[in-house]
Parts: C-alpha cells; structure tokens; sequence
C-alpha cells in the first residue's frame, strides 16, 4: 500500500482535499493542476492523492464507473439470486412435507391446500374422508417429536379439546404421521387477526373493543376451567363475521407439558411468541397463571390500535423489553382512542401480574361495558353512563381520580382567572383559589384510599370498616362539600370586597367612591421629589408617572397648557419645576380636588418610590402607595406599579388598569432612553432645540422603537423648520412604532403622519378629531385640525377651531397667525383687524404681530397704510431676523405692486443678504426667484432673471437643501415664464424623483407647473385642467386663476380670459400681495384692454383708471405704459 | 396529529449529526420494515425488472407511512433521509446475505431480463459476487464519507441507493441541483479512489 501517511484515516485531510477538488471542479480543465500545485506544493504525498481524487471525481462527472447506475440496478441480480434461492428452498419443502402428509393421512383426511403458515407451524386444509367436513391441520415443525413425548401431548390435546365455547375453535384431535405431530381442528371460515391486521393497518377503537370482549369471553371461559392459553396472539384469533374465536387453546400448554427435555426452545418450538410474551412467561418462571394471557391480550390490544405490538426488535431485545421497558403510550400513535380503553390496556400490560386487572371476568365486566356503552365513538362521557364498569375502574385506576381532579382543578382556575379578568377582580382571588386546591390536593388523595378500601371492602359509602374517627368521616361527598364551602366562602369574600371598593369603605375603599374626587376631575402631578444622587431621576420618573396615569380613563391629569397658564398668572416661568407645594398652589387657585406628589428615595442600589394622593385645600394626605425598586434597571416598572395602584385607590376599576397597555410598551424599557427624552422635550420647549434635538436622537439610539421620542423628535425638527426629510424621517418612525404610544400620543402621530408626511386629509382629520373628542381643547389638534380643514376649503369650519384654540390658548401664537391668514383669504378686513389686535393684546411682545398688521394692509391693497405699518413693524423684529427679513420681503412687493421696480429690487437684494447671512438656503431661494420674476415680467430681460438664479443655485444648489424646501413649483414657473421650457421640465422631473409620493400629494402648487408645460405643447383643454386642479386643490383660493385668464388670453378666448383676470382681481388670499405685485397692474390694463375691444368703454375706463392710479408713481422705465394707457383713458373719456 | 414525544425530538435532531448507521432513528425500524416487507413483496411478484424501482418503493412507502403516522415525519425531508438510509441497509443486506450463504452455485446465471437500465442479460455468479463485495466496501466507505462530508454520503444515499433525480435530491437537501451534480461527482469520485485501495484497511 501507499505511505503510511496517506493510509490512515483523517477525516480532516480528506474534507480538505475534498473541497480543494470543489474549488478545482469550479474550474477549467487546464487550469485545475494548477491550482492544485498551488495548494499542496509543500506537501507532495498529499498532492498525489489530490491529483488521483480528482481524477476519479472528472471520471465520475463524466458518469463512468460502477455506481453511475442507480443501487436497484446494480444491485439486482443480489436480490433476484436470493430471492430465487429462498422460493425454490421453500417449494422443495413445501412439496416434500406435504407428500409425507398426505401419506399419513391416506383414508382420513384429504390435503386440499396450504394455509399461510404461523410462525414454526405449518397449516392445510382438509376434507375429513369420514365426515364430508372441511378440518385445519396444523403441523409441528419435524425437529418437534425428538424433543416431546407424543402421546403426552395426544392427552394435553385432548383436555383442551373438552372446551365449548361459542368463541373458542375446540380442537379435534391430535396424533402422529410418521414423524410428523399434528392437531386438527374445525375449519372456520374467515381470516385470522394477523391477516386483518396486515391489511387494515390498524382498528378502530370500537371495533377494537368488540374483539377484545370476544377473546375475553373465551378467555374467561378457559381460564374458569383453569385452561391458560399461553400464545395469545393475533395469530391466534379468527375473525368470523363479526366474532372473533381464539384458537390453538391449550396447544402451547400441551406442547410444553409433552416437552421432556428441558432445553425446548433450543428446538424451536414456540412457547408463547415472544411479541406478546408475558414478562413472567418471559423470565421462565413456570408458576404462568391466567394473567400471562390478559398481558398478552393486552400486547393483541395495542397492536390493533397502533399497528404494531407493544416491542419490536430481535427476540432478545424483545423479551428484555418485555421485562424492563415500559410500553410508548398508545396516545403517541392513536391520541383518538378514548382515555378509558388506552388505560384498560395499559394496566392489562403492567409488568406486575398483581397490578394487571386481576379476573378475567372483571375484564369482560370492564370490556362489555365499554362495547355496549356506546357503539361507535366511545368517550368519557357515554362510558359515564354505565356505573358497574365505573366502579371497577374507580378502584383499579388512581389515573382517574387525578384526571378528575386536574380537569377539575382547572376549570376552577379557569373560571377564576375569567372572573379576575372580565369583572376586574383583584388577583388575590385568583391566588386563593389556587392555594384552596393546593389544600383539596392531600384531602383528595386521602379520600380516594378510603374509599378504595370501603369499596374492596364492599362498602361504597359511609359505613364504617375501621374505628378512626377521620377516616371513618371521609367520604367523597363529605370532600367535595367541603370543597365547596370553601370556593362558596371565596366568593363571597370576593363579593364583600367588591362593595366595600365601590362604596369607599374601609381600606379597600376609593377615592371617587367615598366622593373625595370624581371621575375625570383633573389633578395635578407634581414633579417627584428626588432624594436620590441622580437628579435626572426626577423629571424622568416623573414622566413616567405621567404617561401611565394618562392611560387612565378615570384620573386625568392637568393639562401642561392648562398649568403653564396658570403659572403665568401667578408670575412664574411658564416651565417652572412642579413642587409639590406649588402643585397645590395651583390646584387650590384653579378649583381641582386633588394633586399627586412622589418622592425618589434611594435604598442600597435601588430605589423607594412613593407616591400620595393629596387634598388640594388641606394638605391631607388621602392615599399613599409605596414601591421599591431594586435597581436601575426595574425603576420603570416600579413607576408603573405605583401607578397602577394610585389608579386603583382612586377609583379605576381593576380591569381597566390591566387593559391599559403596559408602561414600558407604550413608552421605553429602557430608563436611559426614557431620561433622554425626558430631558430632551424638556430641554426642547425651553428653547434650546438643537440640545433637545441630540438628546431626542440619542434617546431613539439607544431604544430604536421608542415611538415617543421619535414623536417628540419630528414635532421639535417641525417646530424649528429642520430639514423636512429629518422630521419626515422622524414622523414616520413614530407612525411605524405607533402601537408604542398612549392613545392620545398615538393619534397625534398618526394625524401628524397624514398631514405632513403621507397627506391623506380625511385621514388626518379623523386623527385629530378623535383627539378632540377625548380633549375639547388639545392644542395641537385644535391647530392641525384648523389647517387641516383649510386644505379642504372649509374656512368657516376652521376658523371655528383657530377661535377655540384663541379661547382656551390665548398665550399661544399659531392661532392668532391662522385665524389672519383665514380672514384674509376670506378678504374679511375688519375680522383680520380684530383678530390681530386679540393678538397683540395677548402676546404684546410677539415680532410678528406687527408684520401681520402691516400685510393685513397690503392684502386690504390699502397700499400706503400697509407701507408705513410695515416701516413701523420693521423695528420690532429686532431680534428675530426670519421676521425681519419677512418685513423687507413686504417692503419689497408693496413697492413691486406699485411699479416702483428699482425700490423693490433694492429691498430683494436686502433680503437676499439675510438670508444668506442667516445660510438659509431655501429663503435665499425664495428672494431670488422673486427678483428673478421682476426681471422677466417688468424689465423684459429673461437674461438677467436666469442669471439670478444661476448665481442664486450656485450659492445655494438644490441639492444642499430638503428636498421640500427646493421650491420646484415656483422655480419651474420662472423658468416656462422666462422661455426655458426644458428646465422647468428637468425641475419637474426631479421633483417627482426627490419628494416622497405621500409629500407630493399634498402639494397643489406642481399642477401649475404641469399646467405651465401643457400649455406649452398647445394643449390647451388640459392646462385649463391643471390650472383649475391647483385652484380647488389646496389651501390656496387665488392660485391659477391669472395663469386661466393668460391662457385663455393666448388662444383668442376673450371673454374667458376677462373672467378669470377678475377673478384673479378679486379673489382673496392669505398674502395676497404677492400676487398682486406680479400681476395686479397688468391684469387692470389687460381687462381694460379686453372692455375696450367688447365696447365696454365704463368697464374699460375703469380698469385703466385703476392701473393708473396703481402706477402713478411707477419707475420711468414704466412710463411710456402708463403714458399709452392714460391716453387710451382720454381717448375713451372724448368719445363718450 | 400525534405529537412527538421530547426523546424522540431530540434523537430526530441529533441524528442530522450523527455519521453512517451508529444511531439510528426511533422511527428507522419502522421505515426499513415497510420498506422491506414492499420490496419483498414485489420482488416476489412474478416480474420483478419492472417494478424493481426504489424510487417508486421509497415513493409508496412515504404515502403509507405518512397517511398512517403523519406526524411522526415532521417532514418529507425527515422521511426521505430515513428511507434512503433504509433503502441502503435493505440492499447491503441482500449483498451481506449473499456473501453469507453464497446463494449462486458457481456457472448459475441470472437473467436481467426486462430490468430497465441494465445491459447486460445475463449476469454470472461471480459477477453477482463482485457486486455484492463492492456493495458492502461502498457500504464502509459511505460511512467514512459521512465522516468526511456528511452531506455528500446524504446525496450518495439519494442518488445511487433511493434512485432520486438530481432535482429531487437538491430539493430534499436544500441545496441547488448544481451544487448536487458537483457533490454526487465529488462523492462518487472519493468512493472510487477509496474503493480502489489507495487506503490501507483500518486495522
């Protein structure tokens, strides 16, 4: 052989070189030595073997060699030699024996054929010649004769033979022919229960049972004549019709009775089959009484229920199982078969004779039961029925009173656990069920020994058998009473306890059932105070606190506006802390009942929690509860426990407290993220966003689930104009996570979520109404809901709202800002006025109020007022440059309407300057498109508005900017107004690419750009389409309607187009200077144009008056205009 | 479904790990029973070559297994590893007898006749023989290859002893058919360098 180091056998070297021919395989052909080389070029032995292995593996590729056809194939003529070999064995047997046979039998019987043979023994049919009868004969194997005493066993046969019984086939007769010993019997008509077995798998249980009462029938029969059968077995029973008759009786008997050498298997002989071989029979042990043959019933059982017997195995194997093993449960195959009839077999195959079932009889009595009880699906319940069968089971099978006793102890449980859930029971009860069947255990047990041994006594009852007193005292009816006395006597309990809570007596008694506070009557929650080193812990508990008991439908707690309101007027910071005595404080001035106080103590590593509920005008502590907490880690759920108790002693029924989602779900697990949180919106609202903002992300770092914080997180991004795409980032996050918020969080997300990010109104405003409808003045929904509303042109509606959130907010500025801007829509000047004089009032030092007044002006078009308010607001917006760079914008369009051109291009380049100094991109954007549109619309020079904008996206290009914020509508428009049609439809198709469908939705304004292009490719209809779309789309009532009115202008349409230039001249808008300042003066000469030509020489005239007046102190450059139109005026004026 | 008890979950997850024949199945006995008692039956019917598939046996013994004991097979994969591990030892065994008690008197032929696959009609004793040792050392050598490779002895016994297809086997093992057509050359490749005595006889 090869080196040593190559015949050993290493399992790794071989995976190796295995994966080293993968590797090659993947290969070319030429290249694979190669690799080969490479791998093995320091260990040449292996390298050898790896050339040879995969050469042998390209062979085997190529499907040459021994194993290419498949095993059947190739290994056929093995199976065809042996089985060809063992038939013509068999025949040449077979012939031979049945020759000798038939010679014996000359005169007496006729061979007719071969029966399948059982086991050793051989089986014919014959005609007895004296008869005219069919008879079975049945052979012992020739070996038998020189082992036994022939006539002993003639004689053995012969007592057998003495048994009648409808389901047993007697034997005839036995004798000697020859050499051969044999035993005849009656021909019976059927199949054994082998053959039905191998044919039919496995039985049914019912018809199971009818077989096995059959066999015990005979059984009982032999056994009361002291005949044990010995070789029960399949094999052995005959199904006729619909009996079964058990054959062979008293052969194995006599075989071993006539056996005289001690040594018989040695010769083959069956003494009893070893698959249904009792574990006596098994042992040797020659004292085998009748319940060898109920355990080889039983092994007869099982193989008809599971289709096989109890062991299989070599005869060894079998017959140590037999004596050691305990059966695989019937259930493992046939979990149908009824628990009544799996346990009967189970016990007929205890390895204990004495804990078989003991009589035969009992067995019929048990089996009889069973089959009449129910004739097809046999259960628990039909077997109920008959109780002669119940008592044998009752006292052979302790299984049976603990199954009881579980289903029993279950169903108490069961109820309880539904009775604890469904009424908001406290869980005491439950517990106390469960220790009352704890204590029933033992007394159950107890009683079942007495019984047993009254009833193998023979008396069921009472009666006594023995003088203790106690167990002369216990009977099962006396401990099921007792049993429920005892559940009686919990209910009860359970009842006394329950109307104590509700009627606020005792310890047990509530807040709002002894009339102390009542249900949703608000309460203050003080900050906790904190003894611990961590003094973060505080507010971060204490918000805690205040998510949990905000899931209460019953304790509501104060609302933040409401608090930081009254703290304003009791002359303190809007977000002073909340001690306990300034909780009191306000709950005392503003009439609440109630406030709650906690306090943080440390204790080792962990923490005390408590918590009181504690009399707004006395200071009387109503309710303190009590936590601990054994470490940071356990601290929210500590919260939670609290809470959940103060929410029961105040009055919260206990099933809404388990209902409520669990505190760390709907908030965070983890303490760290909580405190981020915490401190980030606390942080946040007082003004520092971009601190707030990092601890915001570093809390959904640590917890990426944490709906709150993410909510949090977009509002604050929102709020502080962030980048859309953070807070559209944001915002869908806490939409996704939104089963981790309280209700109320949860619908503010989601209508946050269709508003601003996925704009779906009518799904948003359903969001926040079902927060209006639990919180009549949420400030958040009161605002969103008003915006929401003016999207869907239902001002009135919304204003309703904005006025709601005036009334209960008045310290809040968006619906001062809102209920303008509605108003001017609406061109209700004087409701404008009103409105933002409220607003001054309110807020006297807001910057923006006198912006507002000054536009309120511009929109009225009373242009001079609007200037000077605008100069006078100017200096208010000292410190706020967003507002100030507003005010020059004003400044700017006050002069662009008025064709002071060169004066409002000099207010842009102001404004530009801000914002670029501000680096705000998006309003440096905006300023210059506004410059950019003055170069194309009054100087006629398209160059220098592209130029602008070229300059304007150098500084700051698109891309460094949100994708929302990038103003693709208004940019395209310049660009199709100022001719470059290609860009505008580059802009269009990068703004399909970079906003989000859900974000595209809600904006209007691209229609007019869709509007723009189709107009460019003559398709008139479909503009006008997309015009009107941009009108009735969103919020904006004016948008369109000059683009209309241009339109129809173009193609010749006169009469529309004078209509949609009066509309335009008319309609409202919120900042309607904008849009007068582009296109007010040309749509007053274009409408007088449009009369003139129609001989509408009033309408003419007083449109041209209009544009002349607007432009009277107009650049000079607009003068030759103002000049032509004026003498148009004269003109018309001499002809009238 | 009957549910399968802790011991036998354990033994039907840890003989994935297990090599060659050493621990065998709870459920192994009663797939090579069937198995044996079907193919018995058929070799014994009177034309043996056209039914002599172990696919089609394989294939009717999982629908009877199946419909009978279900739940016992948490799968098809289950089933088929265990019958092709059955299907193996039934063969092997017949090739063991075979040695044992020499079945062929030398000159005695057997025709293959009507036996699909095969070319040559008449098959001599020692030819018989021959195939039977080869049967036995790949018996051997397969056991070492699970040693090796677990998975090229599974697609081994898929191929060559159940007669499954390439698909068939790569489906079974979840693998791709290509990377099965590569196994069963890698495979078939190793048992011919091992059967071609490269190898000293472990001692």
């Amino acid at each position: 052989m090869n080196a040593p180091s190559s015949g050993e056998w290493q399992p790794e070297v071989e995976r190796r070189l295995l994966q080293l021919v993968d590797e090659a395989l993947e290969r070319p052909a030429e290249s694979r030595d190669v690799l080969l080389i490479e791998r093995l070029n320091n260990e040449q032995d292996l390298l050898a073997k790896a050339r040879a292995l995969l050469a042998a593996c390209v062979r085997a590729e190529e499907d040459e060699g021994p194993f290419a056809t498949r095993a059947a194939h190739f290994a056929a003529p093995l199976v065809l030699a042996d089985t060809s070999h063992e038939a013509a064995a068999q025949a040449r047997m077979r012939a031979e024996l049945w020759d000798r046979l038939q010679d014996a039998f000359v005169g007496r019987y006729t061979l007719e054929r071969e029966l399948r043979g059982g086991g050793m023994a051989r089986v014919f049919v014959a005609t007895e010649s004296a008869l005219e009868r069919h008879i079975v004969v049945k052979v012992l194997p020739p070996e038998a004769l020189a082992a036994m005493s022939a006539e002993r066993f003639r004689r053995e046969v012969q007592v057998a033979a003495q048994l009648q019984h409808p389901h047993i086939v007697p034997l005839l007769a036995a004798g000697v022919a020859g050499n051969i010993l044999y035993y005849t019997m009656p021909f019976v008509k059927g199949e054994s229960l082998r053959d039905k077995l191998e044919r039919d798998g496995t039985l049914s249980a019912s018809e199971t049972v009818r077989i096995l009462r059959d066999i015990a029938d005979a059984l009982a029969y032999s056994h009361a004549h002291g005949l044990v059968h010995r070789d029960v077995k399949p094999g052995n029973v005959l199904i006729s019709g619909n009996h079964a008759m058990v054959t062979d009786f008293g052969v194995a008997k006599a075989v071993s009775e006539a056996t005289v050498e001690s040594t018989i298997t040695g010769v083959g002989i069956p003494l009893g089959t070893p698959a249904y071989m009792a574990p006596e029979q098994a042992a040797a042990d020659a004292n085998i009484d009748a319940r060898a043959d109920l355990y080889a019933l039983g092994c007869t059982a099982y193989e008809m229920l599971c289709g096989h017997a109890p062991f299989t195995g070599s005869v060894r194997q079998v017959l140590a199982q037999h004596l050691n093993t305990p059966p695989e449960p019937i259930e493992t195959y046939r979990p149908d078969v009824p628990p009544d009839l799996r346990a009967l077999i189970m016990q007929l195959l205890a390895k204990d004779p004495a804990e078989r079932v003991q009589r035969t009889d009992d067995l019929l009595t048990i089996l009889e039961a069973m089959s009449t009880s129910s004739p097809g699906v046999m259960g628990l319940d039909a077997s109920v029925a008959d109780s002669s069968w119940r008592a044998v089971i009752r006292r052979k099978q302790p299984a049976r009173v603990a199954a009881f006793f579980a289903i029993g102890s279950f169903a108490v449980l069961a109820a309880a656990y539904g009775l604890v859930i469904s009424l908001g029971l406290p869980w005491w009860v439950l517990g106390t069920a469960a220790v009352l069947i704890a204590i029933e255990l033992p007394i159950m047990f107890f009683t079942r020994r007495m019984e047993r041994n009254r009833a193998d006594a023979g008396v069921i009852g009472a009666a006594s058998f023995r003088s203790d007193p106690l167990t002369h005292w216990l009977t099962w009816r006396r401990a099921s009473t007792g049993g429920l006395l005892a559940f009686a006597a919990l209910g009860s309990a359970t009842a006394v306890y329950s109307a104590m809570r509700l009627l606020g007596v005792g310890p047990a008694g509530t807040l709002i059932g002894a009339g102390l506070i009542h249900e949703r009557q608000p309460i203050v929650l003080a900050d906790f105070v904190n003894r611990a080193r961590d003094t973060t812990l505080g507010p971060t508990l204490t918000e805690a606190l205040r998510v949990d008991l905000s899931q209460s439908p019953v304790v509501r707690l104060a609302e933040p506006s409401t608090l930081s309101e009254a703290l304003q007027r009791m002359q303190h910071a809007p977000t002073a802390a909340m001690s306990p005595s300034l909780a009191q404080q306000i709950a005392a001035r503003e009439g609440m009942k109630a406030i709650v106080t906690g306090e943080i103590d440390p204790l080792g590593r962990g923490y005390v929690l408590s918590a009181k509920v504690v009399a707004a005008n006395d200071g009387r502590v109503l309710r303190a509860v009590r936590e601990t907490s054994a470490d940071d880690a356990a601290l929210i759920s500590a919260v939670e426990r609290l809470s959940k108790s103060l929410r029961e002693r105040i009055g919260e029924s206990l099933r809404t407290i388990r209902a409520t989602e669990p505190l760390a779900a709907v908030t965070t697990p983890s303490l760290e993220a909580l405190r981020d949180y915490t401190e980030g919106t606390r942080i946040a609202n007082s003004g520092e966003s971009v601190r707030g903002v990092e601890l915001l992300r570093e809390a959904v770092r640590i917890d990426t689930g944490f709906a709150m914080a993410w909510r949090a997180l977009a509002a604050v991004l929102n709020n502080q104009d962030a980048p859309p795409d953070q807070w559209v980032y944001a915002g869908t996050r806490a939409f996704q996570y939104r089963q981790r918020l309280p209700e109320l969080e949860r619908q503010q997300t989601v209508g946050f979520y269709y508003y601003f990010i996925n704009s779906d109104l009518p799904k948003a405003a359903a969001a926040y109404r079902a927060i209006l409808d639990e919180r009549p003045d949420d400030p958040i929904a009161l605002n969103v809901l008003g915006l929401v509303l003016m999207e869907q042109h239902q001002f009135a509606a919304a204003d309703s709202l904005f006025e709601r959130g005036v009334v209960s907010h008045p310290q809040l500025d968006p619906y001062y800002a809102n209920l303008v801007w509605d108003k001017l829509r609406l061109k209700q000047w004087t409701a404008a006025e009103s409105a933002i004089s409220r607003w001054a009032r309110a807020l006297p030092r807001d910057p923006s109020v006198g912006v507002m007044r000054a536009l309120a002006a511009a929109d009225e078009r009373d242009f001079a007022r609007a200037d000077s308010l605008a100069d006078a607001a100017y200096p208010q917006t000292r410190d706020d440059p967003s507002w100030r760079q507003y005010t020059v914008e004003l400044q700017a369009s006050l002069s662009e309407v008025r064709g002071q051109i060169a004066t409002a291009e000099r207010y842009l380049r102001d404004a530009m300057d801000m914002a670029a100094k501000r680096q705000n991109g998006p309003a440096y954007l905006r300023v210059s498109l506004q410059l950019a549109n003055i170069q194309v619309r009054y100087r006629n020079t398209p160059g220098a508005g592209l130029a602008i904008m070229a300059a304007a996206r150098t500084r700051f290009p698109l891309d460094s900017m949100a994708a929302t914020d990038r103003q693709y509508a208004a940019l395209a428009h310049f660009y199709y107004g100022a001719g470059q049609v290609d860009e505008a439809r580059r802009l269009l198709a990068s703004y399909e690419r970079a906003v989000p469908e859900g974000v595209r939705r809600g904006d209007h304004d691209i229609d007019g750009v869709i509007g723009d292009l189709a107009q460019t490719a003559g398709r008139v209809e479909e503009a006008a389409t997309q015009y009107h779309a941009w009108n009735n789309g969103g919020p904006c009532v004016e948008c369109g309607l000059y683009e209309l009115g241009e339109l129809y202008d173009r193609v010749g349409r006169r009469d529309s187009a004078a209509i949609y230039y009066q509309r335009g001249v008319d309609a409202g808008a919120d900042v309607r200077i904008r849009v007068d300042a582009d296109h007010l003066a040309v749509a007053y000469q274009r409408l007088g144009e449009l009369a003139e030509q129609r001989g509408d020489t009033t309408g003419a005239v007083e449109n041209y008056s209009r544009m002349l007046d607007l432009w009277k102190n107009a650049d000079r450059g607009l003068q030759p205009t103002v000049r032509a139109v004026g003498a148009r005026v004269r003109a018309l004026s001499r002809q009238r | 479904m009957p549910r399968l008890s802790d011991s036998t979950r354990d033994a039907l997850a840890t003989d994935e790990s297990m090599q060659g024949m050493h621990v065998l199945d709870r459920l192994f006995p009663v797939v090579y029973e069937e198995l044996r008692r079907l193919a018995h039956r058929r070799l014994r019917s009177e034309s043996p070559g056209h039914t002599l598939s172990t696919t089609a046996l394989v294939n009717e013994t999982y629908l009877k297994l199946a419909k009978e004991r279900g739940g016992d097979f948490q799968s098809r994969e289950r089933f088929f590893a265990l019958a092709a591990r059955a299907m193996r030892r039934i063969l092997v065994d017949y090739a063991r007898r075979h040695h044992a008690q020499k079945r062929m008197a030398q000159g005695e032929r057997i025709s293959l006749a009507g036996l699909e696959g095969t070319d040559a009609l008449l098959v001599t004793a020692a030819q018989v023989t021959e195939r039977a040792d080869l049967l036995i050392g790949l018996d051997d050598a397969l056991d070492r290859l699970a040693e090796v490779d677990q998975r090229l002895a599974r697609v081994v016994e898929y191929r060559f002893f159940t007669g499954l297809t390439e698909e068939e086997t790569a489906e079974l093992l979840g693998v791709s058919s290509r990377t099965v057509k590569r196994d069963w050359a890698r495979a078939r490749g190793w048992l011919l360098h091992e059967l071609s005595g490269s190898r000293a006889a472990p001692a």
